[in-house]
This record gives C-alpha cells, sequence and structure tokens, in this order.
C-alpha cells in the first residue's frame, strides 16, 4: 500500500465502486421486473377476490361445490 | 432482494465517486430547524370561488366538539376569492381561525397553510366539503406521531349522504385498525379527504406546486416512500363528506391535458420515487398508482386514437423504473406481432422485431415463445418495444428450429390463448419458421385479417446453401392449401418445413417484407417468372430500423478504451463465412506497420480469439471481451473512435449475398465512424458506393485497401472520410 500513489489509490477505489455499481444495477433490473410482477399478483389477487364476491359467482361456486359431495 | 437497498446504494456509489473525483466530502442531509407544535389539529382549506359552500363549511366547523382551544381553521385565499372572503368575513365564528393569502393554486395554498401550522396534526378539507360534528375530536382521540389516520369518507349526491356505500370507504370496511399493507388501503392513500396527518411529516414533504392535478396521489406516495408512516384506520365515527359537484375532475370531460399531459406529469414524478425506492410493498404500491393515472390516458386514448402518436411520443422514452404502457395501451390493439423468439430473449431477429414495432408506433400485441433452453434472458430488452405492447403473450414449449412435434404445439398453444378475430393485421417475421406456422395458421381461420411476412434471412436454403429439409405439413393440410392457391402455383406446396416457410407467405400474405434487395431475388431464384413477379409485386424492402438517439443512453457502459490509440470496435460471433481471420490479418498489419490503433472485439467465442490472438502474438492489438447485453452494446458502440462491420463471406456458397449484417443499423445510430469490410456485389458494397460521411470501405481480406484505410483512420488531425 505504501508504494501506491495517492492518484493510483483514487483509481482503485473509482474502479472497485464501479465494479460495485454494475454488480447492484444488474440487481436492480431484475428486482424492477420483480416489484411489476408483484404488482400484477396483488391486484389479480384482488381482481379473484373481486369475483369470488360477486353474489352470482358465489352461488355458482357453492353449487358446484354442492354437486360435487 | 432481503436488506439489500441496491437504489439506495447506487445513490451512495455516485456521491462517493464524485466525491473521489472532486476531492470534496459527500454533503450531509440538511437538518430543518421547526417551531414547537401544540397538540392539536390545524384544518386546512384552500378557498378559490366557493362562495356557494362557504356558510356550509363554517358551520360545519363550527359544530366541531373538539375544545377550540385544540384546533385552528387555516383558510388559503387564491385565486378569486372577493365574494367568498366577503360572505366568510361577515359570519358570526367562536372557534380559531387563520386567513393566510397565496396565488392561485390549490397546492401552493395547501404548503402555505402547512408552513403556517400551529398544531401537531394536519387535516385537510376542501372547501366544498363537510365533516361530521365529532370529526375532529374522534380523530384527535386516535392521532398517533408517526401515523397516517384514515377516516370515513361518505359521498353526498344532492344533499343524500351515500352512507359509506362507496369504493374508498368500502376498502376501510374490511380493515383491521392497522391495515396489513398500504397495498390493502390504496384508494384511500390517493386522495386527501378523510385523513389526519402529523404535521411534522407534512413539513418536510409539500406538495409538487408545479402539478395541474394528482398532487395528492404523488404527495402521499411520497409521504409513504420518504417516511414510510404507520397507517391507521379510525375505529370512531369521524365522517367526511365529499359533496359531489358536477365540475369535479374526476368527472370532468376527458380532454388531452388532463388525461395525457397532466397524467404524464404525475406519473415523471412517480417514477422519479420508485427510482429511489427499495422496498418492495411500497413499489407495488406505487406502481398500482402509476396503473391507475395510465387508465385515464387508456380512455382518452380509446375515444382519440387520432392522438396514440403524439402520446406515444411523449412516453417513449419514460422506460427506467416503470411506466405503465400495458396499461395505456390496454385493448388498443389491432395488429398482432408474432415473433416466436422476442425480448426478454437475447436473439437478433427478436430485437428486430422489436425495433419494427417501435417504427409501426402503434399500438399492438405481441406473442412469442419461451425461448429459455435456447437463449439467455435479457429484461432491459423488453424496454424497446415496452412503449407500444399492450399484451405480450409467452407460449411455454420446447424451442425448436425444425422439430414438428414442438412447432406443431407451440401453435396450438398459442392458438389457444389468442382472440384473433380482434385484429385487423398480424405481422411475423421469421428466423425461426414457427412464426410464419402460426401466422397462417391465424390467416387460416380469419382469412380477412392482413397478413404482413418478413424474412429475416432466407430459410429454405442455408448460409452454404443446402437445401434444409423437415417435414412438417400433412397430406391433408397441402390438400387444403391447395384449395385456395392457384393452379399454376400448387406444384410448390409440400410438406417441407423449411420451403412452406416461404412459399405460404409468399402465396398469402399481403405484403412481403425483406431486408435487402439480394434477399429477395435470392429467395425467389428457384420459382417461375411468374411466380417470381406475384412475389416482387406485394415485396417491400426495408432495412432495419435504426434507434433513436435515447436508446443509445439507456444502460450505461463498462468499456475501457486505450486513449493514446484509435479504438476500433468490432462486435459480433465468428463462424465459418464471417471468421476471426479477417481481424486478425487487420491486426497483423497494425502491427507490422506499428499502426496506433486497437481493435476490441466483443463476442461470445472469446476463448476461440483469444487463443488465435496469442498464437499470432497480436496481443496488445487485439483486446477480447464477452458480448455485451443490447442496450450496453448501443450505448459503447458511441464511445469508439471507428465501429468495423463485415460482411459474411458467400462468394464460395451463393450467386448473390442475400445478408446485411444487423449491426448496421444500429451502428449508423450511433453516430460513430464505420470501417466496412465488404464481399464484392453485396448489399453492404453497394452502400459503401453511395456517399456516406461516415463510412470508410474496402473489400474483405484486402490488404492495400485495408492499410490504406489504416493510415486515412490514424490520421488525426484531417478527417479521413
Amino acid at each position: 500500500m505504501d508504494q501506491l500513489s495517492y492518484e493510483e489509490l483514487k483509481k482503485i477505489a473509482l474502479e472497485s465502486l464501479e465494479q460495485e455499481e454494475r454488480v447492484l444495477s444488474e440487481f436492480k433490473i431484475i428486482d424492477q421486473e420483480m416489484s411489476a410482477l408483484k404488482n400484477d399478483n396483488a391486484r389479480l389477487s384482488r381482481e379473484l377476490q373481486k369475483y369470488k364476491e360477486f353474489l352470482p359467482i358465489k352461488a355458482a361456486l357453492k353449487a358446484k361445490k354442492m354437486m360435487k359431495k | 432482494m432481503g436488506e439489500l437497498n441496491i437504489r439506495k446504494r447506487l445513490q451512495e456509489i455516485e456521491a462517493l465517486k464524485r466525491s473521489i473525483t472532486s476531492g470534496k466530502e459527500p454533503a450531509g442531509e440538511p437538518e430543518s430547524l421547526g417551531c414547537p407544535l401544540s397538540e392539536g389539529i390545524s384544518v386546512i382549506i384552500p378557498v378559490h370561488r366557493g362562495e356557494e359552500y362557504i356558510e356550509r363549511l363554517i358551520a360545519s366547523l363550527e359544530a366541531q366538539t373538539l375544545d377550540r382551544e385544540q384546533f385552528e381553521t387555516i383558510i388559503i385565499f387564491n385565486g378569486e376569492y372577493a365574494a367568498t372572503e366577503e360572505i366568510f368575513n361577515s359570519l358570526e365564528k367562536g372557534k380559531q381561525y387563520k386567513v393566510l393569502y397565496t396565488e392561485q393554486g390549490v397546492s401552493r395554498a395547501r404548503n402555505a397553510g402547512i408552513s403556517n401550522a400551529s398544531y401537531s396534526n394536519i387535516a385537510f378539507l376542501d372547501s366544498d366539503d363537510t365533516i361530521s360534528a365529532g370529526y375532529l375530536q374522534n380523530s384527535l382521540d386516535e392521532c398517533e406521531p408517526f401515523t397516517i389516520l384514515l377516516n370515513r369518507l361518505y359521498d353526498v349526491k344532492g344533499q343524500k349522504p351515500d352512507g359509506g356505500a362507496n369504493h374508498i370507504n368500502r376498502e376501510l370496511a374490511k380493515q383491521e385498525t392497522y391495515p396489513e399493507s398500504y397495498y390493502s388501503v390504496v384508494k384511500n392513500l390517493s386522495l386527501n379527504g378523510g385523513k389526519v396527518l402529523p404535521t411534522h411529516l407534512l413539513k418536510k414533504t409539500a406538495f409538487d406546486e408545479a402539478l395541474n392535478n394528482g398532487e395528492d396521489v404523488l404527495l402521499y406516495m411520497q409521504l409513504i416512500s420518504e417516511h414510510k408512516p404507520i397507517v391507521k384506520v379510525n375505529p370512531n365515527e369521524a365522517i367526511y363528506y365529499r359533496h359531489m359537484v358536477d365540475n369535479s375532475l374526476s368527472r370532468t370531460k376527458s380532454n388531452y391535458e388532463f388525461s395525457i399531459t397532466d397524467r404524464i406529469a404525475v406519473l415523471a414524478r412517480l417514477q422519479d420515487i420508485l427510482k429511489v425506492e427499495d422496498d418492495e410493498e411500497v413499489r407495488t404500491l406505487i406502481i398500482d398508482r402509476m396503473r391507475a393515472q395510465a387508465g385515464f390516458m387508456n380512455r382518452y386514448l380509446k375515444e382519440h386514437m387520432e392522438d396514440y402518436a403524439l402520446v406515444a411520443g411523449e412516453v417513449a422514452h419514460y422506460t427506467d423504473e416503470y411506466f405503465p404502457y400495458a396499461r395505456m395501451n390496454e385493448d388498443l390493439a389491432k395488429r398482432l406481432y408474432i415473433s416466436y423468439c422476442f425480448p426478454p430473449y437475447s436473439d437478433t431477429s427478436g430485437i428486430v422485431m422489436a425495433k419494427r414495432i417501435v417504427a409501426a408506433a402503434e399500438p399492438c400485441d405481441v406473442i412469442h415463445n419461451n425461448m429459455y433452453d435456447v437463449r439467455n434472458m435479457d429484461l432491459t430488452l423488453e424496454r424497446l418495444a415496452e412503449p407500444f405492447i399492450a399484451s405480450r403473450r409467452e407460449i411455454n414449449t420446447t424451442s425448436s428450429f425444425a422439430g414438428s412435434k414442438y412447432i406443431s404445439l407451440f401453435v396450438e398453444r398459442a392458438m389457444e390463448k389468442l382472440d384473433i378475430y380482434k385484429y385487423r393485421e398480424i405481422y411475423s417475421r421469421a428466423l425461426w419458421p414457427a412464426s410464419h406456422v402460426l401466422a397462417y395458421e391465424i390467416f387460416r381461420k380469419s382469412r380477412n385479417i392482413r397478413w404482413i411476412a418478413e424474412f429475416s434471412d432466407p430459410l429454405y436454403r442455408d448460409i452454404k446453401n443446402n437445401i434444409r429439409q423437415a417435414t412438417f405439413y400433412t397430406k391433408k393440410d397441402i390438400k387444403e392449401m391447395k384449395k385456395h392457391t392457384a393452379s399454376n402455383y400448387q406444384k410448390y406446396l409440400d410438406d417441407n418445413l423449411f420451403n412452406m416457410a416461404e412459399v405460404i407467405p409468399f402465396l398469402f400474405a399481403a405484403e412481403l417484407v425483406f431486408t435487402n434487395e439480394l434477399q429477395l431475388e435470392s429467395m425467389i431464384d428457384r420459382f417461375d417468372d411468374d411466380f417470381k413477379e406475384m412475389v416482387r409485386r406485394k415485396s417491400v424492402i426495408e432495412r432495419h430500423p435504426t434507434p433513436a438517439p435515447e436508446y443509445y443512453s439507456y444502460q450505461k457502459n463498462y468499456v475501457a478504451l486505450d486513449r493514446d490509440k484509435i479504438n476500433i470496435g468490432y462486435f459480433g460471433n465468428f463462424y465459418e463465412t464471417r471468421n476471426a481471420e479477417e481481424i486478425m490479418n487487420i491486426a497483423g498489419l497494425i502491427k507490422a506497420e506499428s499502426f496506433d490503433v486497437k481493435i476490441h472485439v466483443f463476442t461470445n467465442s472469446t476463448r476461440q480469439v483469444k487463443s488465435q490472438i496469442f498464437s499470432n502474438g497480436l496481443n496488445g492489438i487485439v483486446d477480447v471481451n464477452p458480448y455485451l447485453r443490447y442496450f450496453e452494446f448501443l450505448s459503447a458502440s458511441k464511445e469508439f473512435d471507428y465501429l468495423m462491420l463485415s460482411d459474411a463471406r458467400t462468394d464460395e456458397y451463393k450467386r448473390r449475398n442475400p445478408y446485411l449484417p444487423s449491426k448496421f443499423s444500429d451502428y449508423i445510430g450511433s453516430g460513430t465512424k464505420i470501417w466496412v469490410q465488404y464481399e464484392p456485389g453485396s448489399t453492404l458494397a453497394g452502400i459503401c458506393s453511395e456517399e456516406h460521411g461516415n463510412i470508410i470501405c474496402n473489400a474483405l481480406n484486402d490488404l492495400d485497401a485495408i492499410r490504406e484505410n489504416l493510415k486515412k483512420i490514424t490520421q488525426k488531425e484531417e478527417n479521413p472520410v
């Protein structure tokens, strides 16, 4: 370390930060996709719930269950 | 991503890099010194016009059961208010009131109110709305220092309150006192009415005064992102009465400014929050609100398709983080693109299809196969055509270039998923024959549909001009096809997939797209003159589209160049008709004649190229790197002094060179000078013969011409081209 000049140290530090930045940017892309998918899932679950609670469907589901029995 | 705060760390890295480069310490967050606040509620009411409601409003405040000493009302007159102010002054009032004046603007007025609030909590009230007599008392009892308190909201139409039978209130009805997530009360977190908030949070996060509307959605998303407050549903009765008036924004007739311009402004700011937000729960919430904003855009576009190009242009490059393009384009598609391989799978043919979608600039649906078994996935590639896609359907089948079983399965599953009758047009593109096979199946079922078929490369003959053979169509299929085929063309129908992947589109597509003239001529060479003429009549030559300049800055590149030399970039893979030998010859010349030039090769075959470099003693002249992903490649392409482009060598096998390197269109858009190695007679050679300020050329392996070009390239003072 003693042999390194200030400029060399700066260069090493910047390179190391750039490497970390590059890896994190990759993570970020996956994370972006993940949050979009999570939102889709949350929205679809809510829609599904709404359908299940819709009376005619609720009745039909119940009837279907009865028929199976 | 667990505890890893990606975006926060990326910001820290940016700050650290700046401080290392500049030698200055990164600046810390300034601490704000606020005045102490009394326990109670400041009710903030912006008033613009409102003369019809002011008496009712003051009556509602005067009726509050909360002690006079525990709340204040801050009226902020802004815009037109003279008549209202006069009425306000004439009213008898027993409670505390502060009156402020600002320029017109509801956000500006509310911010002034927040700055002047003396109590620990704030309730917003619109001048045309009212609150129940116990609203403030019952709210104050439940207020907490770090909590957004949600109260009941009743809509009043005429004089009749709906008793809470509205979608906002219903959302609260199912909740525990402390809802399990922000998302479960998302609708309540999108408007000002019916909430009491800690003043200290609002003093740190203000309304955006530049927005015409949507400022409330933005404020709540900011508050949640910046402070992650607790949300609580008031178990006591505190009712906010929202009096529905005819000119309320939600019922304003859809116009461009409100539905498009204002929505884009809100979306841009919500996206700015996403850029620094790592918490998945909050991200989900913000994305939901962004989708709601895009819903307005979608409704507008459904009525005004003539404005689509304008809108698409405005939102085309908001792709960083997330933009609700799919919601904006929902149900607008009249064209279906069929591309067996499509982004996010990394494949040139898929990328070209995405570029075609961008060039067409119309809303569309896309269907493709899951190519995970044969192609890398590059999620960033989705950004390319995303602004125009309403729905992208992926079919899960084993990827296959020629396998009859898997292609049939792809077609079968795609047909199950598609509602083909909603489209006016289909556009199929093949390198992978399955694209045209599916397109024909759709066309067969719905013969009124207009079919555009594009050929990436010849399919019937491979790069060495050998005939490709794979049995696919049955006798029954062929018999049925013959019914729709002129008798003199029926001889071309057989069971070979690769023959039919050319012949069927030639016969049935309304338009055929080739990337160059030689490709067309090469592909129709085997037919009789009548057939050739029929194909030519419906053919168009369209080179691959060049991406817009913005795409070249989507992703950062980390390419290390030698600034003391002329840097030449070569991006591409090597195979039999385009091998690394040509690069080695050029590098040999650079070494032998000491040109100050370095060649940077980006390829999938790094080991093979490295081996050749070391064997030829060319290390130091040629630098080998792994292939870059598309947007990093676009970004890197701007960095070089020259980009090298080589023709495939086909003269040994083919009468004409039917290939135009797809990189050409990307290189052109980079603005960097291009050094072309062409095969005589090729399309690229033709381009070289035209006047191009940015291109220098020589024939493949013409060492004298290469030497001359190297001399030109290294003449730093003069522009060689």
